[in-house]
């Protein structure tokens, strides 16, 4: 469970970055721009002009202001929806970049200090991509179902030259998978020589320091002043 | 009964005390405003459930409807802890 946490908590720092994660479920807003909606409807089919006793009341004005103003609260709770989506395309987006060019260079071997630099950053991204992966994959269906959402509310959700914001997250999608197969495939198979190697060098440099802190404690102990003496 | 415009106080009884034809018309006047007012208010009754449009800030509404809603991370653990109870129930069975 604890794992779990973490994994979710890495994601969090590379994909909802930036987003807003406290929000009510899409049903709530569904029902809440849909409300807005009936009550533009109903609005229009207000008569511009009523005769009320010796008073002729003209709505025009009043039926258009209030037009204005429920658009503006529609586009508030759209616009909402539309940017929280971009903006973890963008950061899943992001993250593969990311992930795709610190891994498109792997030391050959260890002999220098920037191999071992570069291996601990292929490393790190490898590690990345375990943690957030699947958290990742699991936020698509929302994403999805955020742009249908848009769209049976007339939102026009094409990001650029008409491609639609549904393909958009199919590619993304495709893309973290890709990206993510390679990394953890060829790339891991790749670096597991050199990981292992460089794991030996660890242990070899422990036990070095192990044995300096050995021997400084024997010297120090034999050479204080008031220094122990075995005696017979 | 209108108020006399020849003095501060007072008004036009006296005058008119015997007058019932103009009692009446008065009387006819009164009770059209009052039809009036009722339906004027009526009228505006039709926009009273949305009157929040114009009452409420925008943006302080959206914040408080945001925050109905539970955190993601709240959520995550609450699922997670109800997977592992879930769990737990079925290697008790």
């Amino acid at each position: 469970m604890e794992m779990e946490i973490e994994n979710f908590d890495a994601m969090s720092r590379k994909i909802l970055e930036g987003i807003v994660t406290k929000q009510p479920s899409l049903e709530v807003f569904d029902a809440e721009i849909t409300r807005l909606y009936e009550y533009k409807q109903r609005i229009s089919r207000i008569p511009p002009t009523a005769d009320i006793g010796w008073l002729k009341v003209n709505s025009t004005p009043l039926i258009k202001e209030l037009q204005t103003i429920i658009n503006n609260w529609i586009d508030r709770y759209t616009s909402f929806l539309y940017d929280n989506t971009t903006k973890q395309m963008a950061n899943i987006q992001n993250f593969v970049n990311e992930v795709q060019s610190g891994i498109k260079v792997i030391p050959k071997d260890l002999k220098s200090d920037s191999d071992k630099q570069l291996l601990t950053k292929v490393m790190t991204h490898l590690r990345d991509v375990t943690q957030i992966k699947d958290q990742t994959v699991e936020r698509f269906p929302t994403l999805r179902d955020t742009i249908q959402l848009l769209k049976k509310h007339n939102v026009d959700v094409s990001v650029s030259k008409g491609v639609d914001l549904l393909v958009t997250i199919e590619n993304s999608r495709t893309s973290l998978e890709d990206t993510s197969d390679n990394a953890l495939g060829p790339i891991k198979e790749l670096i597991l020589p050199l990981q292992s190697k460089e794991s030996d060098n660890v242990k070899t440099r422990v036990r070095l320091f192990q044995i300096k802190v050995l021997e400084y404690r024997m010297e120090f102990q034999s050479n204080m002043p008031s220094h122990k003496i075995e005696t017979t | 009964m209108p108020a006399r415009l020849d003095s501060p106080t007072g008004d036009y009884l006296v005058e008119i005390k015997d007058q019932f034809q103009l009692f009446g018309t008065i009387q006819r006047i009164t009770y059209n405003l009052d039809e009036i007012e009722k339906a004027s208010a009526d009228f505006l009754d039709q926009y009273s459930d949305i009157a929040f449009l114009w009452e409420k800030d925008l943006e302080t509404s959206f914040q408080e409807f945001l925050n109905q809603g539970p955190d993601l991370r709240e959520s995550f653990l609450e699922k997670l802890k109800k997977e592992k109870e879930e769990n737990k129930d079925f290697e008790d069975e």
